[in-house]
């Protein structure tokens, strides 16, 4: 299943709105080098003035951000991001009724995927008012028990980057994960599934593909988000089964899955939420399943304080809620604090098929019975 | 570990001013949102251009010469309307916050507003 797979849930824009959306598109890359490219010359001053790796990162964060160019990149990248927004939205609200529609029509279709809402889920508290990358809304925008704009914004805001790489160039990330899992377990045939912080649904769908037998369930804490991934599982025809439940409490009882996975959540949240769902993860496994978190491949440790003060933009001006507590934590730690044998679990880097770039592994098997079950 | 607090201070809204000279924010915004309608605008044309092509249908002379009917004059009015709201939202958006916060010197540095 490639990246960018085609449903009925995504957008046809207008021309005019695609003319937005191609040269934001543009925008934000063309921005993004020159970020780079910036970032790279005042890293280089700033290690030749003798504060190299074991200079200040409060030092470098002032000189930085003091750097006019650097604050006229800071200002293409936020500003880009916001028009990127505005176009998509605008294609959404184009089709809204439409989108609707499909929504509630989603269940009579024999794929067999289901949707669980519920009133009770307890959400760390930063949730109310996140608005991750800026994204209108938050993740939790809720406009009534049929909307499912988080979600259609949330993949629109993906697929408009897949189509600036070319169809089906990429491999995706469950791909990559379930390509992983066949190299290091060749057998492993999962009957039960569990994909944590699901969004869209993008990287659940994948698993239902990959493994026909298997049950898939997928958990996040945004209704629209889950209605759209309902609707968007339902419309490619692949059964999942979408729950509204939070990383630090899921629902499903001792050893009940043989894969946990996650895509892309570590980042989103804080410490305790990672390590709770590292706690739930080795609960919900039975004895010999496994779980895999992947996520970005960054490393605080491994940068300059230049490069630290510079990715801290995502957390300050972009909405990321945890990034410099992600940028330094300890996933091999923290799932032997859940739990797993030292001796069974992997934590690394692990290249895409076309070795563009990495993606970080939390993976463990369980391999002692869990003590309370 | 402890939230390290952002260098550029962010509004109550939770907007950001990169640079400590008024107006400049806004004015890089400006040409961004030009840019954008120029983008769409050379996009159009481009297509235009293909499809009359493919036509056999294009004569750049009488484009030149084109004289609007009343209906496509207002819709030509409507066109630049558009586009000069859009260019100048940025500043429209710094006249509603003046009316709501009053003048500089009540506000503080101005890139901390
Ligand atoms: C970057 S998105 C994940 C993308 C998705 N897995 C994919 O591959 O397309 C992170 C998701 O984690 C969810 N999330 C954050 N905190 C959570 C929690 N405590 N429990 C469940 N989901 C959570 C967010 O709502 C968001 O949808």
């Amino acid at each position: 299943m490639a990246r960018n797979v085609q449903h009925e849930m995504l957008t046809s824009p207008s021309s005019r709105i695609r003319a937005r959306q191609r040269f934001v598109l543009a925008l934000k890359s063309s921005g993004e080098q020159l970020r780079r490219q910036l970032v790279g010359s005042v890293d280089a001053h700033f290690s030749a003035a003798g504060k190299g790796a074991e200079g200040n990162f409060q030092q470098a964060v002032s000189k930085l951000y003091s750097e006019d160019e650097y604050r006229a990149v800071c200002l293409v990248k936020r500003a880009g991001q916001e028009m990127m927004w505005n176009a998509i939205e605008d294609a959404i609200d184009a089709e809204l009724p439409r989108l609707r529609s499909l929504f509630e029509d989603a269940g009579k279709r024999d794929v067999g995927g289901s949707l669980n809402l519920r009133d009770d889920v307890s959400l760390p508290d930063e949730w109310t008012t996140a608005r991750v990358h800026l994204q209108p809304g938050g993740y939790l925008r809720d406009d009534g028990d049929r909307d499912v704009v988080a979600g259609a914004l949330y993949e629109e805001g993906g697929a408009l980057y897949s189509r600036g790489q070319g169809v089906g160039t990429k491999e995706s990330k469950a791909e990559c994960i379930i390509r992983f899992l066949k190299e290091w377990k060749p057998d492993f045939q999962p009957r039960r599934i569990l994909d944590i912080g699901c969004s869209a649904g993008a990287s659940s769908v994948p698993y239902a593909s990959a493994f026909p037998e298997a049950e898939v369930h997928a958990i996040d804490i945004g209704k629209g988000l889950l209605r759209y991934a309902h609707a968007r599982a339902q419309s490619i025809g692949v059964p999942v089964h979408f729950h509204e439940m939070s990383a630090e409490q899921i629902s499903f009882p001792d050893g009940s899955f043989d894969l946990v996975v996650s895509h892309n959540a570590m980042h989103e949240m804080s410490s305790s939420t990672q390590q709770a769902m590292f706690n739930e993860s080795f609960r919900l496994l039975r004895r010999g399943g496994v779980c895999v978190h992947q996520d970005l491949p960054v490393k605080f440790a491994e940068m300059s304080p230049v490069r630290q003060a510079d990715i801290m933009f995502d957390e300050w001006y972009n909405g990321e809620l945890h990034w410099s507590d992600y940028a330094q934590t300890d996933c091999q730690a923290g799932l032997e604090v859940a739990g797993f044998d030292p001796a069974a679990i992997d934590c690394k880097p692990f290249p895409l098929l076309d070795k563009t770039m990495s993606w970080l592994l939390a993976a463990a098997e369980k391999t002692v019975a869990d003590e309370m079950s | 570990m402890s939230k390290i607090p952002p260098p550029i201070s962010k509004r109550e809204d939770d907007g950001v001013r990169f640079f400590e000279t008024p107006g400049l924010d806004m004015l890089y915004r400006t040409c961004l949102a030009l840019a954008e309608e120029l983008a769409v605008t050379q996009d159009r044309l481009d297509t235009l251009e293909r499809v009359l092509s493919q036509r056999g249908q294009i004569d750049p002379e009488e484009v030149d010469r084109f004289e609007p009917d009343a209906h496509a004059e207002n819709q030509k009015r409507i066109m630049a309307a558009r586009l000069s709201e859009h260019v100048l939202a940025p500043i429209k958006d710094l006249v509603k916050q003046y009316e709501v916060r009053g003048p500089e010197a009540e506000r503080g540095r101005p890139h901390e507003r």
